[in-house]
């Protein structure tokens, strides 16, 4: 391309960005994508707050009076819930990708329901697991 | 027309010149460590939710075992190195600014070491024999 | 850090309301999306009434009327109004396609008609296309060959040809890549699903023979690898086409040729 002269190039600062996020019909597919991302970084952060409860359990009964709330309190329990929720659907997205790299499932219908399998399948297991632990804990 | 500000890396110039290939290795990497983590964190998972509820002897008892130990020593381990280049991606695609970038990259890659190494030292600990 | 929210002068504001046409039965609202780079002003929307019986079916029928009946300074591209040239491609009730090819029956409610998103704006819904056209041939699109030319044609079996089928019909709309949240957020350094679909299908053609150095090109942490499959581009697509699909091959063809190495 030609080099643009100092008119176009003035006038071509000056564009506005049209509109994306705002705009963009947030479609399912496109949900489960950022949900895949979110999941991922709050299982990082759940991590480092694990990592503190069982540093806490690991060096003696008052350190781990200072951090069983991370696993015990109503904030805790609800924390291990959506600890739990988020690595079942993150854990499924992953297959997901894996099928979608061996190049299956990629068309319309294959997309939507790799997605309401993912999403109906965290659910599920994340259900099927708090029943279990708590029948057999 | 305006002139275009996509950066090709075709003349030779910029840092976008030269496939770093990186990319290939991290997406291959992110696949291995994912297809290790699927067994792993279903193991896991159901040892962690088994804390709640636990007082400190029940909690170290549930973990303190050789199966459990060791199992969430592996996942935690494969999961630092995962969620590191995951994060990784995350940052690659927002962070625009050079040094905010390069800071939170090795933010990022110690703060994922420690994580793994304080859950490791913690699990050994609990899992010693008295 | 990447802008999640439009930069403020970037915000459009709620614009002119346009009188109805009279006499008629049964009207379409428009609410479009208006810039006029001769005034330092916002984008604002604007509203319109087309007269449905006074006009064709689809969208770009209704913007047309509007232009040639309420008002001449409303600016968009448009060409074949058959889906072949690509020109009128827009967000049109939030999603990316062709005027020319979506009907207004398909809509609910006032049509709202937005430009390609998270594009620089020269007019009204005209984004400047300069990226993605560079893009386009960053890829060098064209054969490339070290074999002597022969006396005809390049030879191709029909199997083979086969393989460009869902590639080759790309009308570089721009309706994938201006779907791809990757591509808003990084449009600089990568590729964008139009241009990977080229790569793709230059990649896989017979008669080419500069697959390695294609491959190598675009193995690329940027240039390829922003791509996350997040598949709004293979639903964008307004000749049904799969960008999604010819990407997860070239990241498969990228990791054999940089792990075979």
């Amino acid at each position: 391309m030609a080099d643009a002269d100092p008119m176009s190039e003035s006038l071509a600062a000056a564009r506005p960005l049209s509109p994306h996020l705002s705009v963009y019909k947030l479609i399912f597919t496109m949900m489960m994508s950022i949900a895949h991302r979110i999941t991922g970084a709050a299982l990082y952060a759940g991590a480092l707050l694990l990592a503190v409860y069982l540093l806490g359990l690991a060096l003696g009964p008052s350190a781990f009076g200072a951090v069983s709330w991370i696993v015990d309190s109503f904030v805790g329990r609800l924390f291990m819930l959506l600890f739990s929720w988020a690595l079942f659907h993150h854990l499924l997205g992953g297959v997901r990708h894996a099928i979608w790299d061996r190049g299956l499932y990629l068309d319309r219908e294959g997309r939507e329901l790799l997605a309401k399998a993912t999403l109906g399948g965290g659910l599920v297991l994340t259900a099927l697991l708090w029943i279990a632990s708590s029948l057999l804990g | 027309m305006s002139r275009s500000t996509f950066q090709s890396g075709r003349s030779g110039k910029g840092d976008a010149f030269v496939s770093d290939r990186a990319g290939s290795l991290h997406a291959l990497a992110m696949r291995h460590s994912a297809r290790a983590l699927a067994p792993l964190a279903l193991l896991s998972i159901w040892h962690l939710v088994g804390l709640v509820g636990k007082s400190y002897e029940a909690a170290r008892a549930e973990i303190g075992r050789p199966l459990p130990a060791i199992a969430l020593i592996a996942f935690i381990v494969v999961v630092a190195y995962h969620a590191r280049l995951g994060m990784e991606n995350i940052i690659e695609d927002y962070v625009h600014d050079k040094s905010l970038k390069t800071t939170a990259l090795i933010v990022n890659k110690w703060t994922a070491i420690a994580i793994a190494a304080v859950w490791t030292l913690a699990i050994m600990i609990i899992a010693a024999p008295r | 850090m990447v802008e999640f929210v439009l930069p403020k002068s970037s915000r459009p504001v709620e614009g002119k309301v346009w009188p109805r046409p009279e006499g008629a039965s049964r009207l379409r609202e428009f609410r479009i999306y208006r810039f006029d780079p001769d005034e330092a002003s916002n984008p604002r929307i604007d509203t319109y009434y087309v007269d449905l019986d006074d006009c064709g079916p689809m969208v770009l029928d209704a913007i047309i009327w509007i232009k040639n009946k309420i008002d001449p300074t409303l600016t968009f591209r448009r060409s074949c109004r058959e889906g072949i040239c690509g020109s009128c491609a827009m967000n049109i009730d939030g999603l990316n396609t062709l005027a020319c090819t979506k009907g207004m029956d398909e809509i609910d409610g006032a049509i709202k008609l937005y430009p390609l998103p998270h594009m620089p704006v020269v007019k009204d819904l005209v984004p400047d296309l300069a990226d993605f056209y560079a893009q386009h041939a960053a890829i060098e699109p064209w054969l490339q060959t070290v074999t002597p030319e022969p006396e005809k044609e390049w030879l191709q079996a029909p199997d083979d040809r086969r393989k460009l089928d869902g590639l080759y019909e790309c009308i570089l709309c721009a309706c994938c890549s201006t779907s791809c949240p990757s591509y808003w957020w990084n449009r600089d350094r990568f590729l964008g699903p139009a241009a990977l679909l080229q790569a793709y299908r230059w990649v896989v053609d017979s008669r080419d023979e500069s697959t390695s150095e294609r491959v190598a090109y675009i193995d690329d942490t940027f240039r390829l690898y922003r791509c996350h499959t997040i598949l709004n581009c293979s639903n964008a697509c307004p000749k049904s086409l799969l960008p999604g699909t010819a990407i997860a091959e070239l990241k498969n063809l990228a990791i054999a040729q940089t792990t075979g190495e």
